[in-house]
């Protein structure tokens, strides 16, 4: 039985805090590293916005998303902390631009529907490869808008871009992935010769 | 519609509700149900893209700072200014109105030399807050190793509470053990009215193993209203020692 006259508050409050947010510490963490790229930065990112988190946890709403909220005070706490040292990754952002509509870019396949075609683990771990190579404020969004699922809104409260920049990223990463998965393909189809020809271009890997 | 139109559209929202043109376009065109087609496989895989691992030692430095929070915010004094104020007008008060009466009593009183009832002397009752921490030094990894603290009779939890509670007087905390050398700072502290020390009883269980240790709660000196102290329980692990505590 427990003694009626304990004070629970202090660590009830704990045992909450860590209950509702314990699943999305790794995922927080995954908007952390892009943010901020490097990994014990990163880690540190997280850790005070979980202390921030668990300082305002009285004011969260039952109910109300838990990653979007944990999120908006990891960008609010990165913008306090590392604004300046934001560097942006130009040239990445001018090849994926250069990649939009550029007819050699892309061959159609010769297999139907190749990539529902391939085994979805397979297809995870190209993606996770080109999501890497991709400039963070890119990442970012497929991150938030097609990992996380968040809405446009709160990708773009957290990203700290307009609504309509949000979704011109994400059309312009989503065509990016897509083609880079088919080179992909088409390199397993024929001994990786696009892939290495892709190396000699100079794109990410 | 041309093909580059619907695919930007599909781009731009492929969950999107199409619309009639679109579908139109989509039921003849194949590249086009193609950039379909990928981009459904494409986002269902993106789901299973697993986000990178928490470096080691994350969450036993959270809960460690977790469980600073709830302390500091326990030991924290109310906010000072204000009530310092409120309790300086009310002490004002007060005093005009004992010494209204005692002047409207001087004049009024049938026998004017009578003495003053004085008043009486209050005991100082000696408090004295324990904050309890954990050092525990562990040749290996332990999963979830659990410590239980058995509050004596005349100790109160003044503070927050681990994040559950065994049966009766026993305060249980659950942790993961590094390596190294562990520090903890359990969220409780006990409040202690007693004068005489008290024996305090703590237990660790790692891996299976069970380690005790007793810890003696020292009182404020006399003369003191309060008193503020951490108790600290040190345990040493390791894999080849019998199953006991060492207090360091």
């Amino acid at each position: 039985m427990t003694d009626a006259s304990f004070e629970t508050t202090g660590g009830d409050l704990v045992a909450r805090f860590v209950q509702t947010t314990r699943p999305f510490h790794e995922r927080l963490f995954r908007i952390a590293l892009t943010l901020c790229r490097d990994r014990d930065q990163a880690a540190d990112l997280t850790q005070e916005a979980l202390i921030r988190a668990f300082r305002a946890f009285d004011r969260f709403r039952e109910g109300e998303a838990v990653l979007p909220w944990l999120a908006r005070i990891l960008r609010n706490l990165h913008l306090d902390t590392f604004k300046t040292g934001r560097a942006r990754h130009e040239v990445a952002a001018h090849q994926l631009a250069a990649d939009r509509g550029d007819p050699l870019d892309f061959q159609p396949s010769r297999v139907p529907d190749p990539l529902a075609a391939l085994e979805r683990s397979q297809l995870s771990t190209w993606l996770t490869e080109e999501l890497e190579a991709l400039d963070p404020d890119h990442r970012l969004v497929v991150i938030l808008c097609d990992i996380e699922e968040f809405s446009y809104q709160e990708a773009a409260d957290v990203a700290g871009i307009p609504i309509g920049t949000v979704r011109s990223r994400l059309s312009r990463c989503r065509e990016h992935l897509r083609q880079r998965l088919l080179h992909r393909m088409e390199g397993n189809l024929t001994g990786g010769k696009v892939v290495q020809m892709a190396r000699r271009k100079g794109e990410p890997r | 519609m041309k093909c580059t139109e619907v695919q930007s559209l599909l781009y731009m929202d492929p969950d999107g509700a199409l619309p009639a043109a679109v579908q139109k376009h989509l039921g003849r065109c194949r590249p086009c149900q193609q950039v379909e087609r990928d981009l459904r496989a494409m986002k269902g895989a993106l789901r299973d893209v697993a986000p990178p691992a928490l470096p080691s030692g994350f969450e036993l430095d959270l809960r460690r700072r977790l469980a600073q929070e709830v302390s500091a915010t326990a030991a924290a004094p109310a906010p000072r200014s204000r009530s310092r104020w409120v309790a300086f007008a009310m002490a004002a008060t007060v005093l005009l109105v004992l010494g209204g009466l005692l002047l409207w009593r001087a004049r009024t009183a049938p026998t004017p030399d009578a003495p003053m009832p004085l008043p009486q002397a209050v005991a100082m009752q000696t408090v004295s807050y324990h904050r309890v921490s954990l050092a525990v030094h562990a040749a290996q990894a332990h999963a979830e190793a659990l410590f239980d603290v058995e509050l004596p009779e005349s100790a109160k939890l003044a503070g927050g509470l681990g994040s559950e509670l065994g049966d009766g007087r026993v305060v249980r905390w659950r942790s993961d053990l590094l390596p190294g050398v562990n520090e903890i700072d359990l969220p409780i502290v006990l409040r202690q009215e007693t004068p005489a020390p008290v024996q305090l009883q703590a237990r660790l269980i790692a891996s299976g193993k069970v380690y005790t240790t007793t810890l003696r709660l020292t009182p404020a000196a006399s003369g003191q209203r309060e008193a503020e102290q951490t108790l600290r329980l040190a345990w040493v692990l390791d894999p080849n020692a019998p199953c006991a505590g060492r207090v360091q």
